[in-house]
């Protein structure tokens, strides 16, 4: 005779086997397991689960009709690119203390330009030159891969990195929350200032990401090059005053529409799909999104009518288009397998698959990536006619921006810490200044009170403080970064008072 | 005690603790402590306080800390003294129900929450449903709730560790000084107050230290309503900035010395009771059986509180079975597709057993090593065990990402923990330590209180019979403050299973993920992916609340009693 307390024992450990066990019933086939596999590539990598499943499952194929052999992809993914160069940095700086050549990685796959650059930049080279360039020239001609476009690198010329495929920020938005609002749908950076969209705009933080921080300056290089094309000659004055005086006040305008468009915002966030998730959800109103993401949820939510709730948009004229590059680290475990794998991320199979829809010949098995291919010999009618967005072809509908490194970038540290002083640490009290705003109507005193950058001036920012940052004294940056953001707190509750004074 | 063991174990908890918390934290922190020519500064740490925005967020966590606490206190007190006092109906499974929070992985729980609160939200359309609201402009509970709202989620989310340990302390209390005073003619209030709250104040300050500190120092309440002037989220964004800047790491210090104040104060002024420890209880309480009517309004308060709890999971259970859930109280189409891709994901099967190995080998480190420092603390003399105590409690108050890099720098080629970061050619042990390390204050909290609460004297009278002291802890001690693990074991465990920041860092390649980092990763899905991550999100929770159900099931000789001796 069992006792009560062992059947109890026994109902209470089968119910925890049967849960435990219950996953085996859903399982997919395994295409290979660590294992089992021949080979095995080590992969770091901020790219999403989609792509970093879709990718292991065609590069196998591709690798076992090449050469008979299976190979296994070890993704390693800590977090997002800031956790990422973190364990780069750590791993470098310690295989550099102890003499060792590498870091146990084979390949960097995903980010921005700006962390590949970053890493690039390091001496002795983090990176190895890549042999794609060698094998296959012609993929590197104007008509596929261009050095750079709308004024974006897309190979480094000392062959270190290339890029994979296309990404661009633009806006995405929710058409009910904007109906709603009594707004027209957004189509540019500036229409997100509209103080109808208090409280109901999503920003990326460009602390945390050199793409996101990329994205802001194309809203700076906007108002620039608006203030270059408008700003007419005074008497006396030459084209190159002309200039310099239109790039002071573009600048001030840039910053100025940072400022307002962060006065809407209700955060600043590095999760790539928090913004289109709480604009899909009605969180928010509108936000700045990567063009994957926003077309990702566009096609979720999209009804019989081909209307869906969630719209992404490229604002017009403020959005460059950058790539998602990919490169080697020097003394990869498994340097041949690694130079394959990136040779075969830009062979037409390796293309195809960023924005093959789901089933098609040569596309991915579970989901469409919505992801834009970097040659632009994809774009051509049999190809598109596999694509999931084959509407989106930035060769062909790009919105005439060209970026204009002169202007900005080497100001780009310090455009960063700008944005931080003046609208993130300080955001609550820029959020109360802006509301004290639209409550007054717009006083003249207090809304010029809110919009004076005069201590982050064109001048100012390209001079001293672009020099402080550069110096490498943290304690001296630190200083100038509370005096910075003292005063913008100061600004924004002097503003507070002079509106209700109204 | 004798000195000699007391100095023994302090040793080799101190050596234990250097090497696995003070050691890697330092590795992270130093760079607070040190300027650009590699000399020791003070001012990134002092500047903390001269900076306003930091000053207000340190404020702010600390005024959350004590905030959330004395919700947390509100909630859990009348629940345990519920349990404690009475019979009603349904208690046994409404006492387990209401741990329902324990199994809730924290990130997919935010999900829930949003999908509940949110401006096109279940809980927006219900009012609206009912006239209660006008669809033109619904209210933004996440955007205005702010500090109330990290309050009551807090509460909502902390009650079950309080509930606990008070529920393990009245368990100790002996009926009999309550008879005596009611013999004495005191009136229920006067009882209450001079005698049932005095008496269980080590309970209280147990799970209220945890509470505290947990409230000060929590990242992702505030993520979720966006609330940004909070130390643990200026930290956060500190460490995840493209800078490499000194500042996160210096609040995190000055973070670690408040943690160790408040505690240490709120120690003297509230982790003893005034009246001492009493005795085993000489006779068992009876438990009062409540008329029907009032017997069912008990239930239905523990029923609220379970739904209340509940309602993050209620979102997560919701969102893994929708095709789409905007602007309606229920989804707008059911389906099962999600629990296909995300129980069918190839490294699914392996994170749960990686799970549970780092979850089970935690907690049993806990355990040991719990039970070790609680008897120095309470049964030694020995100099400095305060600070021991206090020091204990560090791990809750160090941000998750801050032990993980300097666990993950340490673990490098010919660095302290490379051949325990590559046992077996797995980072297993190092996870394992890095959970036990993050969980130890559970157990070594309600073991104090355990010992805090039984009286010496049984012990010393083992002793004067001539046992060894091992075999007076095992026999006496241990199994008087058994209630108290087994309550620090179950939130250690749970706690484990759920954790996200070490496997982050550390749990680098998919087939060492645990159960929680497979679901991060399942979360950047295209498209779907939180509903893919809230499938096996229940999956979590069905697991977890079988295992502690179970735990009450199999230890609890009688069913819902667990923590009563």
């Amino acid at each position: 005779m069992i006792s009560r307390h062992v059947r109890k024992q026994c109902g209470v450990i089968g119910a925890l086997i049967i849960v435990a066990l219950a996953p085996l019933l859903f399982q997919a086939k395994r295409i290979v397991s660590p294992g089992q596999a021949d080979l095995r590539l080590t992969v770091i990598s901020p790219h999403n689960e989609s792509i970093r499943r879709e990718f292991s499952t065609a590069f196998y194929h591709y690798y076992r009709e090449k050469s008979g052999k299976s190979v296994y992809i070890d993704w390693l993914n800590p977090g997002g690119t800031s956790e990422i160069r973190r364990v780069i940095d750590d791993k470098f700086s310690n295989a550099q203390k102890h003499g060792k050549k590498g870091i146990g990685i084979d390949v960097f796959f995903g980010g921005g330009e700006y962390d590949f650059s970053r890493q690039a930049s390091f001496e002795p080279k983090r990176f190895v030159p890549l042999e794609v360039f060698e094998q296959k020239p012609e993929w590197f001609e104007d008509s596929v891969i261009a050095q750079s476009f709308s004024g974006e690198v897309y190979y480094e010329k000392e062959r270190h990195w290339v890029g994979t495929c296309l990404s661009q920020f633009g806006i995405c938005y929710n058409t009910d929350l904007v109906k709603r609002l009594g707004n027209d749908d957004p189509k540019e950076w500036s229409d997100l200032a509209h103080p109808s969209y208090f409280g109901k705009i999503a920003l990326a933080d460009p602390q945390k990401s050199g793409s996101i921080a990329k994205a802001f300056e194309m809203l700076i290089q906007q108002t620039i090059q608006e203030r270059l094309a408008s700003t007419v000659a005074k008497t006396a004055e030459t084209e190159q005053q002309r200039r310099a005086r239109a790039i002071r006040h573009g600048w001030a305008d840039g910053l100025n529409l940072i400022q307002r468009i962060s006065a809407n915002a209700r955060y600043f966030t590095d999760s790539a799909t928090k913004i289109p998730l709480d604009v899909a959800q009605g969180d928010a109103a509108a936000g700045m999104c990567v063009d994957f993401y926003g077309r990702a949820y566009h096609q979720k939510h999209k009804k019989e009518d081909g209307t869906s709730r969630l719209e992404w948009i490229s604002p017009k004229a403020g959005s460059s288009v950058s790539v998602d590059p990919v490169a080697i680290f020097r003394g990869a475990p498994a340097p041949e397998l690694a130079q394959e794998f990136v040779t075969f991320l830009l062979s037409e199979r390796g293309q195809i698959l960023w924005n093959a829809r789901a089933g098609v010949e040569g596309g991915p098995e579970i989901r469409s990536l919505g992801r834009l291919p970097v040659r632009r010999d994809m774009y051509t009618a049999a190809h598109l006619a596999k694509f999931a967005n084959p509407e989106a072809n930035p060769y062909e509908n790009y919105n005439e921006f060209t970026y204009h490194p002169e202007y900005t970038a080497a100001g780009f540290n310090a455009m960063r810490m700008i944005i931080r002083v003046m609208c993130i640490d300080v955001h609550d009290e820029l959020v109360e200044a802006w509301q004290a705003l639209i409550e007054a109507d717009f006083p003249e005193r207090a809304t010029h009170h809110f919009h004076d950058v005069a201590i982050v001036s064109y001048e100012r920012t390209m001079g001293e403080i672009r020099e402080q940052i550069k110096s490498g004294k943290q304690l001296e940056t630190l200083g100038m970064r509370k005096r910075l953001a003292s005063v913008f707190r100061r600004n924004y509750q002097q503003t507070i008072r002079l509106a209700a004074r109204r | 005690m004798k000195k000699i063991t007391a100095i023994l174990i302090v040793a080799v908890v101190s050596l234990l603790f250097g090497l696995f918390f003070l050691y890697p934290v330092a590795e992270v922190l130093k760079v607070a402590f040190l300027n650009e020519s590699g000399e020791f500064t003070l001012d990134y740490f002092l500047g903390i306080f001269n900076d306003p925005i930091y000053l207000e967020g340190l404020w702010n966590a600390f005024k959350l800390g004590v905030v959330s606490t004395v919700v947390t206190f509100a909630i859990a007190f009348p629940l345990a003294l519920g349990t404690h006092l009475w019979k009603f109906p349904l208690k046994k499974v409404l006492t387990i129900l209401i741990l329902a929070p324990l199994v809730l992985p924290p990130f997919v729980g935010a999900v829930g929450v949003k999908h509940i609160f949110g401006v096109e939200g279940a809980f927006n359309s219900l009012l609206i449903d009912f006239g209660l609201m006008s669809s033109t402009s619904p209210y933004d509970w996440l955007g205005e709730g702010r500090f109330w709202g990290v309050v009551i989620m807090l509460a909502l989310h902390l009650y079950p560790i309080l509930y606990m340990n008070i529920v393990s302390a009245l368990s100790h209390l002996d009926p009999a000084m309550e008879q005596a005073a009611q013999n004495l003619g005191a009136s229920p209030w006067s009882r209450f107050r001079k005698i049932t709250l005095p008496l269980c104040m080590p309970g209280v300050f147990a799970g209220a230290s945890i509470v505290f500190i947990w409230s000060f120092t929590e990242l992702g309440v505030p993520l979720v309503f966006d609330y940004s002037r909070v130390a643990p989220v200026q930290i956060f964004d500190g460490l995840k900035s493209l800078d490499s800047d000194p500042t996160p790491y210096a609040i995190v210090a000055v973070m670690l010395v408040v943690s160790v104040i408040v505690f240490l104060f709120s120690k003297l002024v509230l982790g003893r009771s005034p009246l001492g420890s009493s005795a085993r209880p000489k006779m068992k309480r009876e438990e009062r059986t409540l008329p029907p009517v009032l017997g069912w309004l008990v239930s239905l308060g523990f029923m609220l509180m379970f739904l209340v709890a509940s309602i993050p999971h209620l979102g997560v259970l919701f969102l893994s079975v929708s095709t789409d859930w905007y602007g309606t109280v229920f989804p707008e189409s059911l389906t099962g597709a999600h629990y296909g891709e995300g129980l069918g994901h190839p490294m699914v099967t392996g994170s749960i057993r990686n799970s549970l190995l780092y979850a089970s080998g935690a907690t049993l480190i806990d355990v040991i090593l719990g039970c070790a420092i609680a008897y120095v603390i309470v049964r030694s003399t020995i100099w400095g065990r305060n600070l021991l105590d206090a020091l204990m409690m560090l791990p809750l108050a160090v941000p998750g990402l801050v032990l993980a890099f300097g666990y993950f720098a340490l673990s490098q080629e010919n660095q302290l923990f490379y051949g325990l970061a590559n046992v077996f050619e797995s980072p297993v042990l190092l996870l394992i330590i890095a959970y036990a390390v993050r969980r130890l204050p559970y157990v070594v909290r309600a073991a104090v209180a355990g010992l805090e609460q039984s009286d010496v004297v049984l012990e010393e009278a083992a002793l004067s019979m001539g046992a060894p002291p091992r075999r007076a802890f095992q026999r006496i001690a241990l199994p008087l403050i058994g209630a108290n693990v087994i309550a620090g074991a179950i939130l250690a465990f749970a706690f484990a299973m759920l954790e996200v920041s070490d496997s982050l860092i550390l749990a680098q390649q998919a087939e060492h993920y645990p159960v929680t980092k497979a679901i991060y990763a399942l979360l950047s899905t295209l498209g779907s992916g939180h509903e893919i991550a809230s499938a096996l999100g229940v999956w979590a929770m069905v697991f977890l609340g079988i295992a502690i159900a179970g735990a009450f099931i199999l230890v609890g000789k009688r069913g819902g009693s667990l923590f009563r001796l």
